[in-house]
């Protein structure tokens, strides 16, 4: 293991607590405290490339399985409209990038970053032996682990690997009240942050000097050493890494307001926007997970997804505005996945059941847009009367570690993976 | 101090089979023994619940109104003051487990009378047959429309409820194939609704045809399936490991979930033996078992209001719990809340301690959350900082306190080098407050 300043603090030392409580002594506790865990380990052989130090990767997840067909469409396959007879897409409305494929109508934006060589289109990705239910095949997603049972997720194992949180409370933030599994790990915490306006430990606002007591004691009860159960461990940490991003973000509240008007009754646009915010805020943040759901169309597909392809396109392109306000547009790039695609052939409520192989999306300045890899074919299906794969997402995953991470993705992945090289 | 006491007994029985207790009620169910309290709570039936109806009849659960978000406000603002109330605690616990169980959400149900109907069906039939309860599920309108069986026809089908139904509700992944899915999903067509959002079956639209299912054939109907499915060795393992994670720790001994599986199938799929069987056992008052848990969003939220006897609850409470990330009637997908570990993340942590510090601050007896702090203090008659502590840190967290957690409260207490007064009003209103808040922040609170 190789010494880093972390291997070098003892946990002993830490307990003794200052008179005065300042922000940065929470946040050097917390920090500390990340490499302090059993089980932690350097990473592995994971060698981290620092010419990728501003780039910062923001992963969508799709969830529900999306509907990949209807997403990119195969309008010149004639088996298009027999398998889709009512909710096939016409060829003269899909958006067409080349003679065979062309996007969902909805997506305007998306057609025009395509035009301009922003958008890369890999098609037919899933995994072997494909699992059709949504929560198994969305912890094979974000753990890259189809095979065996994993729990930590595949970004979550690079946070631990490139020991960033060790100097910097937020190296990861995963958007929305959840973690998204992607960032889990058992020894390194990535924080989930809703709202930066409710990131805060409120005191009692009557009694404002009491704050900076309640703070120390509250320091002092969560800093104590102890033989702690797993549970009293998690809460601990996720309480010291939170009051260390806390006041971070705070200030990056209050130094940026976008003037850009995101998409209103739009959840995705709204990620998007804090996001932005903390980019703008410059705090190192590299790492994003979002999200929207409501893509299981097993029944009345069209209207909804319609809504949500409409969605999609208009929180991405908002985001993109912001970014190149803030002169970002050349750092950050957005990958969307989804847990798998949807079943070729509609079902008898028009919609679509679950299925496999699906599209991924990859978009940002640094992207080589394009069309990767083969369409799967509508004629020759499993026998379970779904697509056959063309592309494995680890590959996917391993180009985007290697070209905007910065890091080698095969000890993460665990395994090589050809890497899909799309970012430049 | 882990469950040596019959009152810390008690207590960790109604914080599991209940949403915990004020210090009144904690009175009274130890006073009955720990083994009068277990039946008590599994035969609500029995119990007068008039009083907790009169509490919760003048909150005039209006879903007829207007805006679709104010209805469902309204049912889950209904049912947890019927949770803060309810003399059968049981009873409602069983419907938070069954919602999370057979999770759906009004996110596309969009119909506030249809949650609230299937939550009742749940607060019927929770301690009954499972056999009963999943025929009934199967049946439900809000089921339906949330996993498309009302659209599911014959010829093409829609596979939605046969998938769930095997990996959710009954079997768990692994015990069954995509065919057992395609054949399933015949047998459960026709079972629609009709145009009043009423259960009927439609003959015509059902498959007659054989189905081979779990490697059975014969003409099935959804009963059928269900039938094979509750009696497939699978889902007596799948429902008791489930309900033992609920109500005791998450991955049980195998020892365990054999005697809980053979309960299940000896009593004909019997809720209310399981669960007595469970709170019987030698787990259930284990160490591991103490403070072995996270409290969920709600056991926080209920569970707060009771300790600090709060009477009047905003009607944001329930947005307070969908940002600890528990929205009732919204439960994020047909799998519900993952639970455990996963409760806890920055974001929800700041939710859970920022609800503490509402509570602890709510000074005004004319606003919603008037905790009445120094009654409770003078009730109880402490008169030092030393007492101060010890009851707040008994009463919240069953005294599950290090010394140096309890020496850092009681200088936060006196403050530096001085002590408490406490017969200065402010300095009380204050410190007292502030002490309140922060054993609510304390890891130990975080447990169930």
């Amino acid at each position: 293991m190789a010494i880093t300043r972390r291997s070098l603090i003892g946990r002993g030392a830490l307990l003794v607590t200052s008179g005065f409580l300042a922000p940065s002594f929470i946040t050097r506790t917390a920090l500390a405290l990340e490499g302090s865990q059993p089980g932690f380990t350097d990473g592995g052989g994971v060698v981290i490339d620092p010419t990728k130090k501003n780039r910062i990767l923001v992963v969508l997840q799709l969830s529900g399985g999306n509907d990949g067909i209807n997403t990119l469409v195969p309008f010149a396959d004639p088996g298009y409209a027999t398998v889709r007879p009512t909710l096939g897409l016409p060829a003269n409305e899909v958006l067409k990038l080349t003679d065979q494929v062309g996007l969902h109508p909805n997506l305007t934006h998306f057609k025009a970053l395509y035009d301009q060589g922003k958008l890369a289109v890999i098609q037919g990705v899933g995994y072997p032996n494909p699992n059709r239910s949504h929560f198994r095949s969305m912890d094979i997603w974000h753990s890259a682990y189809p095979e065996t049972f994993e729990r930590s997720g595949w970004l979550g194992r690079y946070v631990s690997a490139c020991q960033c949180a060790q100097d910097n409370a937020l190296p990861a933030i995963s958007v929305g009240d959840q973690l998204n599994t992607m960032f889990w790990t058992d020894t390194t915490l990535v924080p989930a942050v809703a709202s930066i306006g409710a990131f805060s430990f409120l005191t009692d606002t009557q009694y404002k000097n009491d704050r900076t007591w309640q703070l120390q004691t509250l320091h002092n009860i969560y800093t104590q050493a102890g033989n702690w159960s797993q549970y009293e461990s998690l809460i601990r940490r996720g309480t010291l890494n939170a009051l260390a991003g806390s006041d971070e973000l705070q200030k990056v509240a209050a130094a940026y307001q976008t003037p850009v008007s995101y998409p209103a009754n739009n959840g995705l646009a709204n990620q998007f926007k804090l996001v932005a915010q903390v980019i703008a805020g410059n705090l190192g943040t590299r790492l994003f997970s979002v999200s929207m759901g409501g893509f299981d169309t097993h029944a009345n597909e069209k209207v909804t997804h319609d809504r949500l392809m409409t969605q999609l396109d208009e929180a991405v392109d908002a985001f993109l505005q912001d970014l190149a306000n803030i002169n970002k547009q050349d750092d950050v790039v957005i990958m969307s996945f989804s847990e798998f695609g949807r079943r070729v052939r509609q079902n008898g409520s028009a919609g679509t059941d679950h299925g496999t192989a699906e599209p991924m999306f990859i978009i940002g300045n640094k992207v080589t847009g394009g069309i990767y890899g083969s369409y799967p074919s509508l004629g020759d299906l499993d026998n379970n009367g779904d697509l056959k794969f063309t592309a494995d997402f680890r590959s996917v995953y391993a180009g985007v570690l290697q070209d905007q991470v910065g890091a080698t993705a095969a000890p993460i992945l665990g395994g090589n993976f050809d890497p899909l090289k799309v970012i430049a | 101090m882990a469950l040596d006491t019959p009152r810390s007994q008690v207590a960790h029985l109604l914080r599991r089979a209940g949403f915990g207790a004020s210090e009144a009620e904690l009175d009274q169910y130890t006073a009955l023994g720990f083994a009068a309290v277990v039946e008590r709570l599994l035969n609500p039936e029995q119990v007068d619940d008039s009083v907790s109806d009169g509490l919760i009849a003048p909150l005039a659960l209006d879903v007829t109104a207007a805006d679709a978000r104010r209805k469902i406000e309204n049912v889950k603002f209904w049912w947890l003051n019927r949770m803060l109330y309810t003399q059968r605690p049981l009873q409602e616990k069983m419907v938070l487990f069954w919602h999370n169980h057979f999770a759906t959400a009004n996110s596309k149900v969009a119909n506030a009378v249809l949650m609230q109907q299937q939550m009742q069906l749940f607060r019927d039939m929770g301690l009954g047959s499972f056999e009963t309860l999943l025929q009934k599920v199967t049946r439900d309108p809000a089921m339906l429309i949330w996993l498309d069986n009302r659209q599911n026809r014959k010829g093409a089908p829609n596979e939605n409820y046969a998938r769930e139904v095997m990996e959710l509700f009954t079997l768990g992944i692994g015990n069954y194939t995509e065919q057992d899915i395609k054949e399933a999903a015949r047998a459960f067509t026709g079972h629609t609704l009709d145009r009043n959002l009423t259960y009927v079956f439609n003959a015509n639209q059902h498959d007659n045809n054989d189905k081979t299912f779990q490697g059975q054939t014969g003409n099935f109907d959804a009963d059928d399936i269900l039938a094979i499915l509750v009696r497939h060795p699978a889902a007596a393992r799948f429902l008791t490991t489930k309900l033992f994670s609920f109500f005791v720790y998450e991955n049980p001994d195998p020892a365990t979930i054999d005697r809980l599986a053979n309960t299940f199938t000896s009593t004909n799929f019997d809720i209310r033996s399981v669960l007595r069987d469970i709170f019987s056992g030698p787990e259930f008052l284990s160490p591991r078992a103490f403070h072995g848990q996270i409290k969920s969003p709600v056991d926080l939220v209920v569970g707060s209001l009771k300790s600090l006897n709060v009477q009047n609850v905003g009607p944001d409470a329930t947005a307070a719990l969908r940002r600890m990330g528990q929205d009732l009637l919204n439960p994020p997908d047909v799998s519900g809340w993952k639970g455990g570990a996963a409760w806890i993340n920055a974001s929800t942590l700041f939710e859970r301690f920022n609800w503490g510090n509402r509570l602890a601050t709510g000074r005004d007896a004319s606003k919603p959350y008037f905790a009445d702090v120094p009654a409770q203090i003078q009730s109880r008659g402490i008169t030092t900082a030393d007492g101060l502590v010890d009851f707040y840190l008994g009463t919240l967290v069953d005294g599950d306190a290090t010394a140096e957690a309890r020496q850092a409260l009681l200088d936060y207490l006196n403050g530096s080098g001085g002590s408490l007064a406490l017969d200065d009003g402010a300095a009380l209103d204050m410190k007292a407050r502030g002490l309140v808040h922060l054993a609510l922040a304390t890891p130990a609170y975080q447990l169930a």
